[in-house]
């Protein structure tokens, strides 16, 4: 390796020696996006070609193509995999991608409301949950910010995987970093503050919301929940495999109601994914809805 | 009073570029239109498909649509079907080009909404006359 | 607060979730309900000797949904008698249908590499289809068939399609036959902006 290879603070080797021209970044860029939905913007450069560069040594390669022929090949499904992970941004915490919660209650909430009568139910599930910063937002953000909310029995429901992540998520507490976004009005509301600088959600809150395991690729666990108005599926889809992400958004679309809607990942993009459902422009979001015809 | 600019004029500034969508499937295409147009000074996105299509209509609002035929998840006569039916996007011209070179296929684009028909693969000096033309910018 | 929690889990599904028989499935899938058929299209996956009836559901459905739901379930599938019916809707006047056959079809390399004398024999779109598959496909053949089409094809898209292909899977033995297809066809400035983005790929990939 390189003389002057430096490490950085968390250990990671810089490696000057691996360059990646611009053409083999779009490259890389659009097979990524090919293969995850997931697109990188041009301020992305220096954390793509870091992370590949770390990958491709990991694989004994010596240079961006050799690599780059390596995770296409057949033989490199894990790689894949790894690639996905370190580029994908798993944190979570309060109301992040605001917008899209903006979305929710300024847009989408009112005209599910106009289909329905007073005192109808609305359901919103958060699929992946994880540790419950989404639902909990999702509740929050329908509680303060949409007037309609006293008319509906309003149901969220938070579904996950991993039954760890949804047991913090029944306990609800959470750090200060995870908070950063939460208004004072709604801290002050919604959580109680704990020792070691802790907050958790009012027992009210948690215990509204319906936790559950589930795993998203099996028909049989999603044909069980239907009459969906909004579903939130937030930097999931990127993990899977084609074929299995169009099953998933199929499965999907049929628990959801004529007329109800998706919200992905900022990054994302359905269509890469499925042509089942519309995308509409609301606000600073894409929202995907499934027609309200029989289709 | 400067009655003399219309209103479509009074919103944009003077320098402003015009944008124009092109969505095709072959990459090589769209580096291709995206190569004319800009040497035109005009500002080009991109997408992939039809479905990709509409979510950028609705992002960047373009004043011009380069639509192929031949896509995935939603082909070009859906993609311009959905375009006409919108009140936004109901107004903005649109090219459609294809491989198919009967009248049928021309007939089938006009009536999906298309202002022009082009026969693959498309010349430089066609493209930007018909580009110029729709976008009501003056013959360089 | 106006939050309700969902009281009781969702009820079990009544009968019509055990394991359906092939033959209740099929039945299914011509039933006048579009969600039914969705059902029988996905239950279908675990019945790869449905593939040809899934292909024949799939030419008359006229709601995309079901028409989704039986390619994913084709995909699925994805045994040579599943690409075997997709590879006649290539030539279909419906471009959706035509389309999702090509998405399809893409997954299923040796299948498609046993039909590659077929599909070239085809009409100039179904060739162009072809040139699309194959270059999607992770194949061996690949590299070797594009050339075979750069250097015969009559057809200038059905060669700019494949120039296209090898940009991604060609090497330096692509470099000629690339350039002997700009004396084939003169004067044409998409096929010469193909050609020199292909050669800077190929030389710098």
């Amino acid at each position: 390796m390189a003389d002057n290879a430096v490490t950085n603070v968390f250990g990671a080797q810089n490696l000057p020696d691996f360059p990646i021209t611009t053409e083999e970044y779009i490259r890389f860029r659009d097979f990524f996006y090919a293969k995850t939905g997931v697109q990188f913007s041009e301020t992305k450069r220096y954390f793509v070609d870091k992370r590949v560069a770390e990958r491709a040594r990991a694989n004994d390669c010596d240079t961006f193509r050799q690599y780059f022929m390596f995770v296409r090949s057949a033989g490199s499904a894990g790689e894949l995999q790894q690639l996905i992970n370190l580029l994908t941004v798993n944190e979570t915490y309060f109301f992040r991608e605001n917008y899209q919660l903006e979305s929710l209650v300024r847009f989408v909430l009112p005209e599910i409301a106009a289909r329905k009568r007073p005192g109808d139910t609305i359901r919103i599930w958060s699929l992946p949950c994880s540790t419950g910063e989404e639902p909990y937002s999702i509740a929050i953000s329908v509680l303060d910010s949409w007037p309609q909310s006293d008319q509906f029995a309003i149901e969220i429901l938070g579904s996950d995987v991993d039954t760890r992540v949804l047991a913090d998520a029944k306990a609800g507490i959470y750090g200060e970093r995870s908070l950063q976004n939460v208004p004072p009005a709604a801290r002050a509301r919604y959580f109680t503050r704990r020792p070691e600088n802790e907050y958790q959600i009012i027992s009210e809150l948690r215990e509204s919301i319906d936790f559950f395991r589930l795993n998203i690729s099996s028909k049989f666990e999603m044909s069980r929940h239907r009459n969906i108005d909004v579903v939130f599926c937030r930097n999931l889809l990127i993990y899977f495999d084609d074929v299995s992400r169009r099953e998933a958004v199929e499965s999907i679309f049929e628990s959801l109601v004529p007329g109800g809607f998706i919200f992905l990942g900022h990054s994302e993009s359905m269509s890469r994914m499925s042509s089942l459902f519309s995308p509409r422009r609301l606000g600073d979001s894409t929202v995907y809805q499934r027609p309200l015809e029989v289709r | 009073m400067d009655s003399e600019i219309s209103e479509q004029d009074a919103s944009r500034p003077m320098a402003a570029k015009r944008r124009v969508l092109v969505v095709d499937d072959a990459r090589t295409v769209r580096m291709y239109y995206r190569d004319i147009l800009e040497r035109a000074c005009i500002d080009v996105t991109e997408a992939a498909n039809g479905l990709e299509g509409l979510e950028k209509v609705a992002e960047v609002l373009p004043d011009l649509l380069l639509v192929d035929i031949n896509m995935p998840k939603m082909d070009g006569y859906a993609m311009m079907r959905a375009i006409r039916a919108a009140e936004a996007t109901r107004s903005i011209p649109a090219i459609m080009i294809s491989t198919e070179a009967e009248e049928r296929d021309a007939l089938r684009a006009y009536e999906a909404g298309a202002n022009v028909y082009l026969i693959k693969p498309v010349r430089p000096e066609q493209l930007r006359s018909f580009a110029q033309l729709l976008m009501g910018l003056a013959l360089v | 607060m106006p939050l309700i929690k969902r009281t009781a889990a969702p009820a079990a599904q009544p009968a019509n979730d055990a394991r359906s028989s092939v033959e209740e499935l099929l039945i299914d899938l011509k039933s006048i309900d579009p969600s039914l058929r969705r059902g029988a299209a996905h239950k279908l996956t675990d019945y790869p000797q449905a593939a040809a009836e899934l292909c024949g559901a799939l030419v008359i459905e006229p709601r995309e949904s079901v028409r989704e739901s039986i390619l994913t379930a084709l995909i699925r599938i994805g045994t040579k008698p599943a690409a075997e019916g997709l590879l006649p809707l290539l030539n279909s006047e419906d471009p959706g249908l035509r389309n999702g056959a090509i998405e399809a079809l893409k997954t299923m390399p040796d299948a498609v590499a046993e039909h590659v004398d077929d599909i070239f024999a085809g009409s100039s779109d179904v060739r162009i289809f072809g040139v699309e598959i194959l270059g999607a496909l992770a194949h061996p053949d690949s590299p070797r068939l594009l050339m075979r089409i750069i250097a015969e094809d009559r057809e200038l898209n059905v060669c700019a399609a494949a120039v296209e292909a090898l940009a991604e899977c060609g090497d330096g033995a692509a470099v000629a036959p690339l350039t002997a297809l700009l004396e084939r066809f003169p004067d044409e400035p998409f096929l010469e902006f193909s050609v020199r983005a292909a050669l800077a790929r190929i030389a710098n990939g």
